[in-house]
C-alpha cells in the first residue's frame, strides 16, 4: 500500500519533472532547432511513457486510489483519472512522434516554441485529470487553456489563424469564467443556487466538450492548428469537458441531467454530422464529426442517467458504459484521422477537399489507413465504434422496453437519431476518402511523389493498431474497468445499487467474435478471388464512363457534388450560400457555382449577439468624451453612490449592540464554503 | 415453439443458393405482365455462371478499393444471413443486439461499393454513389424505428425472436401495427435493393441508376461477387419482411419452412407486379417519402403501445 502510493508519487512527478523540464528546455534552446526538436520531442514520449505506467494501473484498478499532495496542491490518481489519462498519453506520445515529421521544413526558432507548448499542453491535460479540489482543477484548465491556445496559434502568419485563435481563446475564458462561477456558488449554502451552479457548470464544461451551440470554436481552432495538436485537441482535450462533469458537477438528479444530456447529445449529433456534410475542408470536417461524436457520447450518458433514475440497471449500465467507450474510441480513431489529414496537408499543401483527388497512388498505406478509420468512425462493424454505438443502441431498446410512456418516446427517437446519424457519418466520410484519395488528381502536382513520410506513418499506424487491440480487448475492460471509473464520479457513485457488468458484456464479445469472423471471411474471399483471376488476362483500361474514352479529372465528382443533395436537402448550402454564373448561350463558355456552408450556431446566435454587444458598445461609447475632469467627477459619482450603497445596507447591523463583530462573523461565514 | 436446428440450417442453404433465383422471379414477373415470355427463371445463374468464367479488366484510374469492395461487400451480407430465424426457428447464432449488427453489416457493404464506386473517377458512378448514400441515410431511420417496433412487439433484442414471436393474436390494433411496420419494410427493401419505384435498374440511361450506376466499372468475377450480393440482399430483405407477417405458432416448423420459401418467391412476385405498374419516383421527392415512412413506422409502435396497455 505503502510502495504503491510511494511509486505512485514518484511516478507523479517524474511524468511532472520530464515534461516541464523537457518544455523548457526546449524553449532555451530554440536558437538550435536540431536539439530543440530532439529534446522536446523525447521529452514528451518518456513523459507519455511513464504517464502511461502510471495511469494504466489506476485505470485498470491493480493499485488502489491514490491522493498526494504535490507543489502544495492536492492530487488524486483514481481509476476515473487514470481512464481519462489514457487516451491523452497515448494521443501525446502519436501526436508527439507525428510532429516530428510534421514539422519538417519548419526551420528557425520554431521547433523550440513549438515543443514548448506542447508539452505543456500535455501537462496541462494531464494535471485536469489528476485534479483533486477546485483549486487544482480550475488552475491546470486554464494553464490548459492557454497553452494550446498558443499551439493553435502556430502559424499566427496567416490571418484565418490569428481569427481562430482568438474565438478559441474567448472559448477557453469563457469556460472558466462559468466554471468559477459553478465553484463559487457550490460552495453556497443557500439551496436556491444549486440549479445555477449546475448550469454553470454545464455551460464551462460544455464548451470545452462541444455542446451543440457552445461548439463554434471546434470548427475554427481545429483546422488552424498543426494536425498532430489537432489530433491532441479533438481526441484528448474534447473529453475532459467529459471528465469535468463526471468528477466537478454539483450533485443534481440524475433524471434532470439524463434529459438535459439526451436533448443535447441528440441536437449535437444530428448538427454535428449535417454540418461536416458540407464542408470543404477536410480538418474542419473532421472538427464537425467530433461534434458528432461527442453527442453520440452525450446521448450514451444521458441515457445512462435516464436510467439511474427509473432504476433501470441495464439501461444504466449499457448507456453510461457505452458512452464512457465511446470517448475512448472516438480517441483512437479521430486521433488518426487527423495525422493522416497532417500527412494530407504536407504532401498537397492545401485542406480544402475539392481541390484533391488521386492520393492514394502517391500515399498508399495512409489512404487505407484513412479509409479504415473512417469506416470504422461511422460505426461500421469491424470498427471499435460500433461496439460502443451497440451500448447505446442497447440502452435506447432498454427504455423502449422496460420504461414508461415518456422514457420509450425519447429512447425510440434517440435510436432513430442515432442511426441517421450513423448513415449522415457514412456518407460524409465515403466523401472525405473518395475525394481526397481516390479519383484522378483534380489539380495537377507541381513536384514529384514521395514516398510517404516513416515518421508520420508510424504513429498513424500505432493508433490503428490500439483501435483494432481496443476491439479485442473491449469485453474485457467491460466488465473490468468501466463500472470501477463510474463508481468514481460521485454522480453516479452515489447511487443505492452498484452497477454490475453483466449487462451487454455478452453481446460484446459476440459482436468482437463477429467482427474478427468479417475480417477472416473478407480475407478468405480476397484469396479465392486471388486464385481464380491468377489464371486469367488481367487487363487495365481507361475509365468506362459510358463509352466516352476522354474523361479528365475536372470530370469526376468532387466532394461537394457528393454530399450536394443531402446538404441542399438539409438547406445549408441554399439562398445566399450558393453563388452561380449560370450557363449562356448555345456554346457557353464558362460557368461557376460557389457553395458556402454556414453554421447555423454562428448564424442564429453568435452574430446576432455579437452585433446587440457591438451597438450597445456603440451607445455607451458616448460618455467616453476624452476630458480628465469629466473621468475624475464619474469615480466621485460612483464613489459616492457606493458609500450611499454600502451606508443603506449595513444599518441594520449598526442598530444591533455590536455592529463589527456580526459583520466579520458574516465575512467568515461567506468565505468558509469557498475553501476546499 | 419447438425448435429443430435443421429447417434454419436448410433456410440457410436454401437462401444460399436459390438467392439469384429471386432476380429471375421479378423479371419473369414484369415480362408476363407485359406479355413477353422474358427470360428464364434461371438467367441470373447463367450469368453467374458466364461472368465467373470471363477475364477481368480495370479502370486504370483505380488505386485499390476497386479490387477489395465486391469481396467486401459479399462476406458482410453472408455474415447478415446468419441472424435471420429462417422457417423461425431461433438462429445458432443469434445473441442480444444482433439487430444492430445486421443494420450495420448492409452498411458496411454499401460503404464498401460505394468506395469502390468512387475508385474509378468516373462521374457517372460518383452521381450513383452520391444518391446511394443519400438514400441509404435517411432509410436507416426508418429501418431502425422498425427494428424498435418489432423490439417492442416481442419484448426481445434479438433478430431471431423479434421475427419468430408468436401473435398476441386477440390485439387488432397490434395486428394492424404488424402489417403497418411490414409494409414499411418492404419499402425499406425497395430503397436498400434499389428497385422500381425507387431506382430503376433497367433503364438505358446510366444518368439515372443508382446501384447499377455504381458499378459500371466491373466486369468478370467481381461482378459475379456483385450480383451474387445484390441478389443475396435481396432475399435477405425479402425474407425479413416475410417472417415479420409470419406468425412464428402458425404451424410446426416443416410447414413453416415450406411457407417461408413460398413467401419469399411471392414477395419476388409482388416486386415484379409493383415495377411493371408503376413508374420511378423522382429523385427530389425520395427524402420527403423516407421520412414519411420513418414517421409511420414510428405510428406503427405507437399503435402497439396502445394495443398492448403501455410498457408498465
Amino acid at each position: 500500500m505503502l510502495l504503491s502510493a510511494l511509486s505512485c508519487f514518484i511516478l507523479f512527478a517524474a511524468v511532472l519533472f520530464l515534461l516541464f523540464f523537457g518544455a523548457v528546455w526546449s524553449w532555451f534552446s530554440r536558437r538550435r532547432p536540431e536539439r530543440a526538436k530532439w529534446l522536446g520531442a523525447l521529452s514528451a514520449m518518456l513523459g507519455c511513457c511513464a504517464g502511461t505506467v502510471l495511469a494504466l494501473p489506476a485505470a485498470a484498478q491493480w493499485v488502489p486510489a491514490q491522493h498526494f499532495a504535490f507543489l502544495g496542491l492536492h492530487w488524486q490518481i483514481d481509476a476515473l483519472a487514470g481512464f481519462f489519462m489514457l487516451p491523452v498519453l497515448l494521443l501525446g506520445l502519436a501526436a508527439a512522434g507525428h510532429s516530428l515529421g510534421y514539422l519538417q521544413g519548419h526551420g528557425g526558432q520554431r521547433q523550440g516554441t513549438y515543443w514548448f507548448f506542447f508539452n505543456l499542453t500535455l501537462l496541462a491535460m494531464l494535471l485536469v485529470c489528476a485534479a483533486a479540489t477546485y483549486i487544482e482543477l480550475l488552475l491546470a484548465w486554464e494553464l490548459m487553456g492557454v497553452m494550446s491556445f498558443a499551439l493553435v496559434a502556430f502559424s499566427f502568419q496567416e490571418q484565418e489563424t490569428r481569427h481562430a485563435a482568438w474565438v478559441y481563446l474567448l472559448a477557453c475564458h469563457a469556460g472558466a469564467v462559468f466554471l468559477i462561477l459553478m465553484f463559487v456558488l457550490a460552495g453556497n449554502p443557500n439551496p436556491g443556487y444549486a440549479g445555477t451552479a449546475v448550469a454553470c457548470g454545464l455551460l464551462g464544461f460544455g464548451l470545452k466538450a462541444g455542446f451543440p451551440i457552445l461548439h463554434v470554436w471546434l470548427p475554427e481552432a481545429h483546422p488552424a492548428a498543426p494536425a498532430p495538436v489537432s489530433a491532441i485537441m479533438s481526441a484528448a482535450m474534447l473529453n475532459l469537458g467529459i471528465y469535468g462533469i463526471l468528477r466537478f458537477l454539483p450533485p443534481v438528479s440524475p433524471g434532470l441531467l439524463g434529459w438535459l444530456l439526451l436533448g443535447l447529445g441528440l441536437s449535437g449529433a444530428l448538427l454535428g454530422i449535417v454540418l461536416a456534410l458540407a464542408q470543404v475542408n477536410l480538418k474542419r470536417l473532421l472538427a464537425y464529426s467530433s461534434i458528432e461524436n461527442m453527442g453520440i457520447a452525450f446521448l450514451g450518458l444521458g441515457l445512462g442517467f435516464l436510467g439511474l433514475s427509473q432504476q433501470n440497471a441495464a439501461m444504466a449500465v449499457c448507456g453510461l458504459g457505452g458512452g464512457l467507450l465511446h470517448l475512448w474510441n472516438h480517441a483512437l480513431l479521430k486521433g488518426t484521422l487527423f495525422l493522416l489529414a497532417g500527412a494530407v496537408f504536407k504532401s498537397t499543401g492545401t485542406l480544402i477537399i475539392d481541390k484533391m483527388g488521386g492520393l492514394g497512388k502517391d500515399l498508399p498505406v495512409s489512404k487505407n489507413l484513412f479509409i479504415a478509420n473512417a469506416a470504422a468512425l461511422s460505426g461500421l462493424p469491424p470498427g471499435n465504434a460500433f461496439l460502443s454505438e451497440i451500448m447505446i443502441y442497447l440502452a435506447a431498446f432498454q427504455g423502449v422496453l422496460s420504461g414508461n410512456h415518456v422514457i420509450l418516446a425519447a429512447a425510440i427517437i434517440a435510436a432513430v437519431g442515432l442511426a441517421l446519424s450513423g448513415g449522415l457519418a457514412a456518407a460524409a466520410f465515403c466523401k472525405a476518402s473518395a475525394a481526397v484519395f481516390l479519383g484522378a488528381a483534380r489539380n495537377p502536382r507541381n513536384h514529384e511523389p514521395h514516398p510517404e513520410c516513416r515518421l508520420m506513418l508510424g504513429p498513424e499506424l500505432f493508433l490503428s493498431l490500439l483501435a483494432l487491440a481496443s476491439v479485442i480487448f473491449a469485453p474485457w475492460l467491460w466488465e473490468n474497468i468501466l463500472p470501477g471509473v463510474l463508481q468514481q464520479s460521485p454522480l453516479i457513485g452515489g447511487g443505492s445499487w452498484p452497477l454490475s457488468a453483466e449487462h451487454g458484456s455478452q453481446t460484446l464479445s459476440a459482436v468482437r467474435n463477429f467482427s474478427f469472423a468479417i475480417i477472416a471471411l473478407i480475407a478468405v474471399l480476397g484469396f479465392l478471388r486471388h486464385r481464380q483471376l491468377r489464371r486469367k488476362v488481367l487487363d487495365t483500361g481507361c475509365t468506362w464512363d459510358c463509352g466516352y474514352a476522354l474523361p479528365t479529372a475536372r470530370m469526376q465528382y468532387t466532394g461537394t457534388a457528393f454530399t450536394q443533395p443531402l446538404s441542399d436537402y438539409f438547406r445549408l448550402t441554399l439562398g445566399r450560400h450558393r453563388s452561380t454564373v449560370p450557363v449562356q448561350g448555345y456554346f457557353p463558355q464558362e460557368a461557376a457555382v460557389h457553395i458556402t456552408a454556414s453554421d447555423p450556431g454562428d448564424r442564429l446566435v453568435w452574430h446576432p449577439l455579437s452585433r446587440f454587444t457591438a451597438r450597445i458598445a456603440d451607445k455607451t461609447r458616448r460618455i467616453q468624451s476624452g476630458y480628465l475632469h469629466l473621468y475624475i467627477l464619474m469615480i466621485l459619482i460612483a464613489l459616492i453612490a457606493m458609500l450611499i450603497y454600502a451606508v443603506a445596507s449595513s444599518l441594520p447591523p449598526a442598530a444591533a449592540p455590536e455592529p463589527a463583530l456580526p459583520a466579520a462573523g458574516q465575512l467568515h461565514q461567506n468565505a468558509a464554503p469557498l475553501q476546499p | 415453439m419447438p425448435q429443430n436446428p435443421f429447417f434454419w440450417w436448410a433456410g440457410l442453404i436454401t437462401a444460399l443458393l436459390l438467392a439469384p433465383l429471386l432476380p429471375g422471379v421479378i423479371n419473369k414477373t414484369k415480362a408476363c405482365f407485359v406479355g413477353r415470355q422474358g427470360p428464364s427463371l434461371l438467367q441470373p445463374y447463367y450469368n453467374l455462371h458466364k461472368l465467373f468464367r470471363k477475364d477481368c479488366i480495370r479502370s486504370s484510374t483505380s488505386c485499390g478499393p476497386l479490387a477489395w469492395a465486391p469481396g467486401l461487400e459479399l462476406s458482410a451480407l453472408l455474415l447478415a444471413l446468419l441472424f435471420l430465424p429462417y422457417a423461425n426457428q431461433l438462429s445458432p447464432f443469434a445473441f442480444t443486439g444482433d439487430a444492430f449488427l445486421f443494420a450495420y453489416l448492409l452498411g458496411l457493404g454499401r460503404f464498401a461499393l460505394v468506395i469502390g464506386a468512387m475508385d474509378t473517377g468516373s462521374s457517372f458512378e460518383g452521381m450513383g454513389a452520391s444518391r446511394e448514400v443519400q438514400f441509404a441515410a435517411l432509410t436507416e431511420g426508418a429501418f431502425f424505428a422498425v427494428i424498435g417496433f418489432l423490439a417492442f412487439a416481442s419484448r426481445s433484442l434479438n433478430l431471431s425472436e423479434m421475427l419468430s414471436c408468436p401473435l398476441p393474436a386477440n390485439v387488432p390494433t397490434v395486428i394492424a401495427a404488424v402489417i403497418l411496420a411490414a409494409g414499411i419494410a418492404f419499402i425499406v427493401m425497395l430503397v436498400e435493393n434499389s428497385r422500381v419505384p425507387f431506382d430503376d435498374p433497367e433503364t438505358h440511361l446510366e444518368l439515372t441508376m443508382i446501384h447499377e450506376a455504381m458499378i459500371l466499372d466491373y466486369s468478370g468475377p467481381d461482378l459475379g461477387f456483385i450480383l451474387y450480393s445484390a441478389a443475396l440482399k435481396l432475399w435477405l430483405m425479402t425474407a425479413l419482411v416475410v417472417l415479420m407477417l409470419l406468425p412464428g405458432d402458425l404451424a410446426s416448423a416443416p410447414v413453416l419452412f415450406i411457407l417461408h420459401l413460398l413467401g419469399v418467391l411471392l414477395g419476388g412476385i409482388v416486386i415484379g407486379a409493383v415495377e411493371a405498374v408503376s413508374a420511378r419516383f423522382r429523385f427530389l421527392k425520395l427524402p420527403q417519402f423516407l421520412l414519411g415512412a420513418l414517421c409511420t413506422a414510428l405510428i406503427a409502435l405507437a399503435l402497439t403501445v396502445i394495443g398492448t396497455g403501455g410498457g408498465r
